[in-house]
């Protein structure tokens, strides 16, 4: 019942973080070496990379890749 | 190895010949170098895995950088993009794998008689959960179940209650990720505005969740 409780809640998080217009996995992964160098460098990428942001926000799958590809460029560039 | 500019890598890849032998080379060198790191979540170098995986990678990102050489658009370092085709070479391999024996209606189905619904259409009340919560699961689930199709209630169970990666799911569903993203998007946006048609923000939801 906990249980049940932790999932309600999660599914109503991700109900509130919800848009009409969200960009899908090959959307998000078609930017993501651009999006994760502009991490890397410090820039700010809250207004170019909103719907990136929020798309890994809700999506676990993209954000793996992206934080395997930031530890990439963290450690050897 | 040689520092190439993007422009260089593109011209060196481009056509067969020596330049090319040498930058996949170079490429391959790379791809490596970056690996452990990419996979630092997933598996460390000393996995019996590693090194066979590795090696398959490698491969498959060299052979997928040559077909898509023209989708390059320079947005960022030649190198950046190669290693991100490398990482979803590489998690997709590492999902399958791990996910391999487990099918779908196993996942979403719980004990005969309750039905595909699972976890979202059963629940038992325990003593700490106070009537208002226990109300409001039942709420969410009429929800759930008016709201969403059977494939949508299986992907968000599958997906959301049991951390299964999309690619996984989709395949079973003879789908695919974007379009099983855009399933639950959809699944999503339906929950919403049934919520806000009912006057209930999220935020009402969560203060009856919140421990306190
Ligand atoms: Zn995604």
């Amino acid at each position: 019942m906990g249980e049940s409780v932790d999932i309600m809640r999660q599914l109503v998080k991700m109900v509130a973080r919800t848009q009409q217009r969200e960009l899908d996995c090959g959307e998000v992964f078609a930017v993501l070496d651009q999006y994760t160098e502009a991490i890397v460098a410090g820039e700010d990428v809250s207004a170019e990379f909103a719907l990136v942001i929020q798309h890994l926000d809700l999506c676990r799958d993209c954000l793996e890749e992206y934080e395997a590809l930031l530890s990439v460029l963290q450690k050897i560039h | 190895m040689s520092e190439r500019t993007n422009k260089q890598w593109v011209a060196d890849l481009s056509a067969p010949g020596e330049a090319q032998e040498d930058a996949l080379s170079d490429l391959r060198a790379i791809i490596m170098r970056g690996l452990p790191y990419a996979l630092s979540k997933w598996l460390t170098p000393s996995d019996p895995q590693f090194d066979s995986l590795s090696e398959e990678v490698a491969q498959d990102t060299l052979l997928r950088v040559l077909d898509s050489l023209q989708t390059f658009e320079g947005r960022s370092k030649f190198t950046t993009w190669v290693h991100k085709i490398a990482v979803r070479i590489a998690l997709t391999e590492l999902r399958r794998k791990r996910w391999r024996d487990v099918s779908l209606d196993e996942l979403t189905e719980r004990a005969p008689g309750e039905g595909p619904l699972g976890i979202l259409a059963t629940h038992e009340a325990g003593p700490e959960v106070v009537a208002e919560q226990s109300d409001m699961i039942e709420h969410l689930q009429r929800v759930i179940s008016e709201e969403l199709t059977e494939k949508q209630r299986q992907a968000l169970i599958a997906t959301q209650i049991h951390g299964m990666p999309m690619e996984e799911v989709a395949r079973r569903m003879g789908s695919n990720r974007n379009a099983l993203y855009k399933l639950l998007h959809d699944a999503r946006l339906r929950l919403k505005s049934r919520l806000e048609e009912e006057g209930l923000s999220p935020e009402d939801v969560m203060a009856v969740f919140e421990p306190g």
